[in-house]
């Protein structure tokens, strides 16, 4: 992973997290780690934190690792293999998600008949 | 000597219920085949008139509002222009068809046609259509007053979508259907041949309008959000696209539609059709209806974010990307087999 497609690849997702905080109602904020230029933090003003990096190349398939210290103190760390299941994972651990997850139906007829 | 009005057809029904789809087939028949038509879209891009592919130049498009909310204004302008044209001789047409947004209560529509002394000695509302989705009609109905309207002032309630659900769930759907409007014939839409026969029209219901109009009303909440893209796009960044949009938009969520330029076959769009979670096998046309090859892809619903469904689908654009190129990479530094190599 070279530091450009890291810089690239957290280009992209920096405003996308901020604008799922604000979708999710989620009050908090998205930052770059002051102390890693590899990672970005997203902070929950109820105490949740979750620092993002890529994965290293010996993970893959992973492509993310997120390491969470939860509100109640705890650390924990998981990897993600693709964008999609990154913000699955942010939601969940930042308590966001909604009600009902609805899954994408794939129709057996084209809707031009 | 006083001129036979010009019959209107209202083509109304929800959010991807099939109209577009419809007027498409009924452009093609012989009692459409010479009909003008007005197109009514909502959000900025429009894509309907790109999609009917009728061959029909006198097809016109009222794009970015509610026809409801604007019918006194732009549709009588419109209807205005179109009968002047023809009183000029510049345009010939036997028929209009109006197509509502799904989001249109047809009844200022109705009214407007009705009471714009300008227009109605010109034209008169002979049916009102409405296309009724088979899989969404009950969620639908529930939750929006546009979707009772389209129904309650139908002559003619067209089932779209019969072949995704059960037989059994047909006839609750007619059920259902009948206690919102018992006067209207309900037919199955890919029976329907495009004729009157058997099908009562809307002069002889003119009662029902004075009676609804009052519970009717037009809900702001909906929005539409349009997404352009000059670079073909991936076929699974798209499919990942809408499996991200409707887990975390999902109940927001309408409707999507698209012309889409896929990378893997540039110069044959994709329709794309998805009706709140569920998305329709894409058909490719074979050539772009226009110049514009870009991707269009509009997104409608209420609630929905503005900036995150472009964001999200350039993420995962750059992500699709990036795997194509260490995919590249790594079979160049796969060794060649050896010829003979067991």
């Amino acid at each position: 992973m070279t530091q450009r497609s890291v810089i690239d690849a957290f280009a992209k997702l920096r405003p996308l997290l901020d604008e799922s905080l604000r979708n999710w109602a989620v009050d908090g904020v998205v930052e770059k780690d002051a102390s890693s230029s590899d990672a970005i933090v997203v902070r929950a003003n109820n105490g949740t934190q979750l620092a993002i990096r890529r994965a290293p190349e010996d993970d893959r398939p992973a492509r993310w690792s997120v390491s969470v210290r939860e509100k109640d103190g705890r650390c924990s760390e998981f990897m993600s293999t693709s964008i999609l299941g990154l913000m699955m994972e942010v939601r969940m651990m930042l308590d966001a998600m909604p009600a009902q997850v609805r899954p994408l139906r794939i129709g057996s007829a084209s809707a031009r008949q | 000597m006083t001129s036979k009005p010009v019959p209107v057809t209202i083509l109304t029904g929800f959010l991807g219920s099939g109209k577009t789809t419809l007027l498409a087939r009924l452009l093609k028949t012989w009692m459409f085949g010479r009909a003008a038509v007005i197109i009514n879209e909502f959000g900025e891009v429009g894509l309907d008139h790109d999609l009917v592919e009728s061959g029909n130049e006198n097809i016109l498009e009222l794009s970015n509002g509610c026809l409801c909310c604007r019918a006194q204004s732009d549709l009588s302008k419109t209807l205005a222009n179109l009968l002047a044209k023809r009183n000029a001789g510049e345009i010939d047409f036997e028929r209009i068809v109006i197509e509502t947004s799904g989001l249109v209560d047809p009844v200022p529509v109705l009214q407007m046609i009705a009471t714009d002394r300008a227009i109605n000695e010109r034209c008169a509302v002979d049916r009102v259509i409405t296309t009724v989705d088979a899989v969404n009609i009950s969620r639908t109905v529930d939750q929006y007053g546009e979707a009772r309207s389209q129904i309650a002032f139908a002559d003619l309630l067209l089932l779209t979508k019969t072949d995704l659900v059960a037989a059994s769930d047909v006839d609750a759907v007619k059920r259902r259907l009948a206690g919102l409007n018992e006067f209207a014939t309900v037919t199955i839409a890919a029976d329907w041949d495009g004729s009157w026969a058997g099908h009562q029209s809307t002069a002889s219901e003119k009662s029902k309008l004075t009676a609804f109009e009052t519970e009717a009303g037009h809900d702001h909440r909906f929005t539409s959000i349009s997404i352009l893209r000059d670079r073909p796009l991936s076929a699974t960044a798209v499919l990942l696209f809408l499996e991200g949009l409707v887990a975390h938009e999902g109940d927001k969520l309408l409707r999507v539609k698209g012309l889409v330029q896929l990378a893997e076959d540039p110069e044959r769009p994709m329709v794309l059709h998805c009706v709140q979670q569920m998305i329709h096998q894409p058909v490719w046309l074979d050539t772009w209806p226009s110049d514009d090859k870009r991707t269009r892809i509009v997104l409608i619903g209420h609630g929905l974010s503005e900036r995150w469904p472009s964001l999200l689908l350039d993420a995962l654009e750059d992500e699709i990307a990036e795997l194509m190129r260490e995919r590249q990479s790594s079979e160049r530094v796969l060794p060649t087999p050896r010829a003979g190599a067991a």
